[in-house]
């Protein structure tokens, strides 16, 4: 049986070994544009937590995440250097509104806040808060490690720029489209669409936990840096750092974490998240190359 | 006559009792003694997580609590002040009900995990308990106490002393926080060393304190992770045996195999100056000209020397409260 994977981010990536390790007898090849530490993947922090979604299926996102968060657990507790890594930390706002995430029994040691608590640590312009440890998971040393293990188990690769589907060839009995937002040309779906996000990468290693502040801003732990977001710019493609970006993201986390304040500035960086109203993930039967594939987006 | 005040130790309780000291009476005349380079005394070393271990502390333990809180939220890294998260596994059920009734409402976010949050450990134990602390690692706060001590105008001097009598002629004020050589100044063979290993190893990525019981330890300092221990009574050699090592890493590996391939940076034996309860009194005394003196103990604060450090340094405050106002004109 042989399988194409079209993208090299964390899902085509993930999908390939998946399927290697269900199938250990297919033939998978993976086709993509640009590979690590090239790809979006690269500059998102990993941060394990459902953001900025808009599918309303709850109960289908719930069982992806919870599979993805035990997955990012095994490596974190069982397996060195993989990029995997736990973190606490507390997301504030300074409203009372009170979210019911789908996803906070899947996290550990969610719990909620009180605001004299919140005071106590010092955080006095916030009213709740809540508090929990997950994990995160850096594209830009994970990505690496599981290339590698793609090809010790027979997986071929190509690196190239495909216009559509049929410039993949016919002689593949499936195909897997993780073309992310490249799904806008390869399959013509104009429903994905950029969400621009810019980040700052810095060296803090006194600063330990997560911090999320209202909507527009955070501090990622990653192993050896910790980003600091952000922006969620809905349709736009532009991929150069913006100075307002910065200034917006550099003050507002300064001005709630002053410990910030000596942070080594290591990086600024962009990536377009890849949204769509919802996430497709289904199998279609459609023609590649004029033979009638299986193609599970 | 303004009073003159002598601080025997440059350590964390020593620096710490000063400088509460200056903060409430900012005219003070305070000199700091010490007998050795700061790196060979027990403060150097430690990660300095917060963690109480025995009940009647706990005055103290919210005290050095507050404090840290106050410095983490003004300054953080520089002044070697973290807030960190971590777990206590264990099998012994009282020894956590014994750490939540010391401080679960003392630190922040004191929880017990749930049967199925303990399976995400490596090598899980039947319990398990989680809260946010900070740590205050010896080798950066305690010099960061001395920056400050300096800019309130106090003095060090590298002296060894050898009898309270021969500071009681020049001062009329002495805080006796020499440590492990503090019972021998006053007569009290109550001190006793126990030794510990601390090994440094570079995992950056390691964010949580992560412990199981009190003896097998892994706690993140602002620039690498520090790992161990062991808790050996009487026991006083300073020089890290390779049975110490495999012990300790032995027990580490077990409860985080992920650390198998990081770097050894350092390793480090430190002596707890441990005593059944901490000394923190006055007493007066005379010199052999019959000069009659003030001395407060602040001694044998054992493995919780950073935990209590403040609170403790407000107790000598509030005992030499007193004699300041009759003795000066402060």
């Amino acid at each position: 049986m042989s399988i194409c994977i079209v993208g090299s981010g964390i899902i085509g990536l993930s999908t390939a070994l998946a399927i290697q390790d269900k199938e250990p007898r297919a033939k998978v090849t993976l086709v993509a544009e640009s590979f690590s530490p090239d790809v979006t993947s690269d500059v998102a922090a990993g941060y394990w937590r459902p953001y900025l979604l808009s599918d309303p299926r709850t109960d289908v996102l719930r069982r992806w995440g919870e599979l993805t968060f035990q997955h990012i657990e095994r490596l974190a507790y069982r397996e060195p250097d993989t990029g995997a890594l736990w973190q606490s930390g507390y997301e504030m706002r300074q409203d009372s509104v009170k979210e019911d995430f789908f996803w906070k029994d899947t996290v550990r040691n969610y719990r909620n806040i009180s605001e004299r608590e919140l005071h106590n640590m010092g955080f006095s312009q916030f009213k709740s808060a809540i508090f929990y440890t997950t994990l995160a998971l850096e594209g830009s040393i994970y990505l690496p490690r599981m290339l590698e293990q793609f090809k010790r188990n027979g997986g071929m690769l190509q690196h190239r720029r495909l216009e559509n589907l049929d410039g993949i060839g016919g002689n593949y009995d499936a195909i897997g489209n993780c073309s992310g937002l490249g799904a806008r040309h390869l399959i013509n779906d104009t429903s994905v669409y950029p969400i621009r996000g810019q980040t700052i990468r810095v060296q803090a290693p006194h600063i330990k936990h997560f911090y999320v502040f209202g909507d527009d801003h955070y501090v990622l732990q990653n192993g050896t840096s910790i980003v600091l977001g952000g922006t969620h710019q809905d349709h736009d493609w532009d991929t150069s750092v913006r100075p307002a970006d910065f200034d917006h993201i550099w003050n507002g986390n300064t001005k709630f974490l002053p410990a910030l304040k000596t942070a080594k500035i290591i990086k600024q960086v962009t990536g377009l998240r890849p949204g769509r109203p919802t996430i497709r993930l289904e199998a279609e039967s459609r023609a590649v190359c004029g033979k009638t594939k299986t193609v599970v987006h | 006559m303004q009073t003159k005040v002598a601080v025997i130790g440059a350590g964390v309780s020593g620096c710490s009792s000063a400088l509460a000291l200056l903060e409430q009476y900012p005219n003070l005349d305070v000199t700091i003694f010490s007998d050795r380079p700061f790196e060979q005394t027990t403060s150097f070393g430690p990660a300095g997580l917060f963690r109480l271990d025995k009940l009647e502390n706990r005055k103290r333990a919210l005290a050095s609590f507050k404090r840290f809180t106050e410095i983490h939220q003004k300054i953080g890294g520089s002044a070697g002040v973290q807030l960190v998260s971590g777990h206590i596994l264990s099998d012994d059920l009282q020894l956590l009900k014994q750490q939540e009734a010391c401080m679960a409402d003392i630190v922040f976010n004191f929880g017990w995990l749930k049967e199925h949050e303990l399976k995400q450990f490596a090598n899980p134990s039947k319990y398990a308990i989680h809260f946010t602390s900070f740590t205050t690692e010896g080798r950066t706060y305690v010099p960061w106490l001395v920056r400050n001590l300096k800019e309130k105008g106090a003095k060090f001097e590298s002296r060894r002393v050898t009898s309270l009598e021969e500071l009681g002629r020049e001062y009329n004020l002495v805080i006796n926080c020499a440590g492990l050589n503090a019972g021998e100044l006053v007569s009290d063979d109550q001190v006793v060393p126990i030794r510990g290993v601390l090994i440094e190893v570079d995992a950056s990525w390691h964010k949580h304190f992560l412990y199981r019981d009190l003896v097998t330890i892994s706690i993140p300092s602002t620039t690498s992770l520090f790992i161990g221990t062991v808790k050996e009574v009487g026991r006083s050699d300073l020089v890290i045996t390779q049975e110490d090592r495999e012990d300790i890493w032995n027990r580490v590996l077990n409860l985080m195999p992920t650390l198998k391939n990081a770097k050894v940076l350092s390793e480090w034996i430190g002596l707890r100056p441990h005593r059944e309860q901490i000394r923190l009194d006055l007493e007066t005394r005379q010199t052999a000209d019959g000069k009659a003196f003030t001395v407060i103990n602040n001694y044998g604060h054992g493995a919780n020397g950073f935990t209590l450090s403040w609170g403790c340094a407000l107790d000598v405050v509030e005992l030499a409260g007193s004699q300041l106002k009759i003795a000066s004109r402060l």
